[in-house]
């Protein structure tokens, strides 16, 4: 157990946990570094799925391994492994990549600044004037079209089909659930990805 | 709540900031359309890495060359050329005393148990000092204090070494 050099992967040297400034690592950089009792306690191992005896529901993803919960999303039977616990329901790594990760803000690893890109889309070719401007054309309806799209799919009445999985919740029956089309699913996802 | 962290670091990524929150640091990477999250909660930080480089010394060279290059061509050109030339030596100037003033250049890096990160907005020395100074007691008021001891297991198989 020790505590590497960023720069050449070398174990650093003991006097750069020192309090008292820089120490020179082996590869010649001066680093001063500080150490925390996380270092001990190393990497979490996570749960093991459970073998699947013949009369018990199997995982979705894994055949041989026995199921345990439910996707709260898509009704997906999951085992340990492929479980993902969020706030309180359990969740599919496909609905938590898709949809969960983004309505949960603590989750959330990334945000397409949409303002920013139809501003992008409007001006920059008149930013960049010269040689762009036979774009604008182009840009501009498309610019339109990316702001009143989700004003368009907010007035849409919700049907069975267009509401936001996270709304819906455990449907019942999983093979219901499966038969859905996912791309009827991406409507109000993206507005709360906006948020 | 977040706390925004002072310090901008700029990559090819973009630009990168950290803010601080009860239960973790974000760094967050932004360009012109799209913002990338990384958390790393207090509990997880193995260590912090803080290696000063000698970079500002590249750019002082740098700027030093624009300023003498300016002066010989406010010497040599015109005097309608001059004015320009002037405004440039003065930007140039003005881009060295920053750089003195903000100080030696370094480059944090963050590790956990999984891997390492860097966190391009502690470009400075002094301004990492001081932003570290906050992130370690926040760190240890999670994880405690690693003492004399612990710290010597870091260290088991050599012989003679003295912890800290």
């Amino acid at each position: 157990m020790s505590i590497y050099c960023a720069r050449c992967a070398l174990p650093l040297p003991p006097k750069a946990f020192q309090d008292n400034g820089f120490s020179r690592c082996v590869c010649g950089d001066l680093v001063h570094a500080w150490a925390f009792p996380a270092v001990f306690r190393g990497v979490a191992v996570g749960r093991n799925a459970n073998a699947r005896l013949e009369s018990e529901a199997s995982c979705f993803y894994h055949p041989m391994s026995r199921a345990e919960v439910p996707c709260a999303r898509c009704g997906r039977l999951l085992c340990n492994v492929c479980d993902i616990p969020i706030g309180g329901e359990h969740c599919c790594a496909v609905c938590f990549e898709t949809g969960a990760k983004s309505t949960v803000a603590k989750y959330a690893t990334e945000l397409v600044l949409q303002d920013s890109l139809n501003l992008l889309l409007a001006a920059g070719p008149l930013v960049l004037g010269l040689f762009l401007w036979w774009m604008i054309p182009i840009t501009a309806p498309l610019a339109l079209y990316r702001v009143f799209r989700p004003l368009q799919c907010a007035a849409r009445p919700r049907t069975a089909n267009t509401r936001a999985p996270r709304d819906r919740g455990y449907p019942g029956n999983p093979a219901t659930a499966l038969a859905r089309p996912a791309h009827r699913l991406g409507c109000d996802e993206g507005h709360d990805a906006n948020k | 709540m977040y706390e925004r962290l002072p310090g901008r670091g700029i990559t090819m990524k973009g630009k990168s900031f950290l803010y601080v929150s009860d239960q973790h640091l974000l760094l967050l990477q932004e360009n012109l359309v799209r913002q990338t999250y990384r958390r790393f909660a207090y509990s997880d930080i193995v260590s912090f890495q803080l290696h000063p480089n000698q970079r500002q010394r590249v750019a002082l060279f740098g700027f030093g060359s624009v300023l003498v290059l300016f002066g010989v061509l406010i010497a040599v050109t015109p005097i309608e050329f001059k004015v320009v030339f002037a405004v440039l030596l003065a930007l140039a100037l003005v881009g060295f005393v920053m750089e003195i003033l903000r100080g030696p250049r370094c480059r944090v890096w963050l590790s956990t148990a999984v891997g390492e990160c860097e966190l391009p907005s502690l470009g400075r020395v002094r301004l990492a000092e001081r932003v570290l100074g906050r992130l370690i007691s926040r760190v240890e008021s999670a994880q405690g204090h690693l003492n004399p001891d612990q710290l010597r297991q870091l260290w088991p198989g050599r012989v003679g070494v003295q912890a800290p």
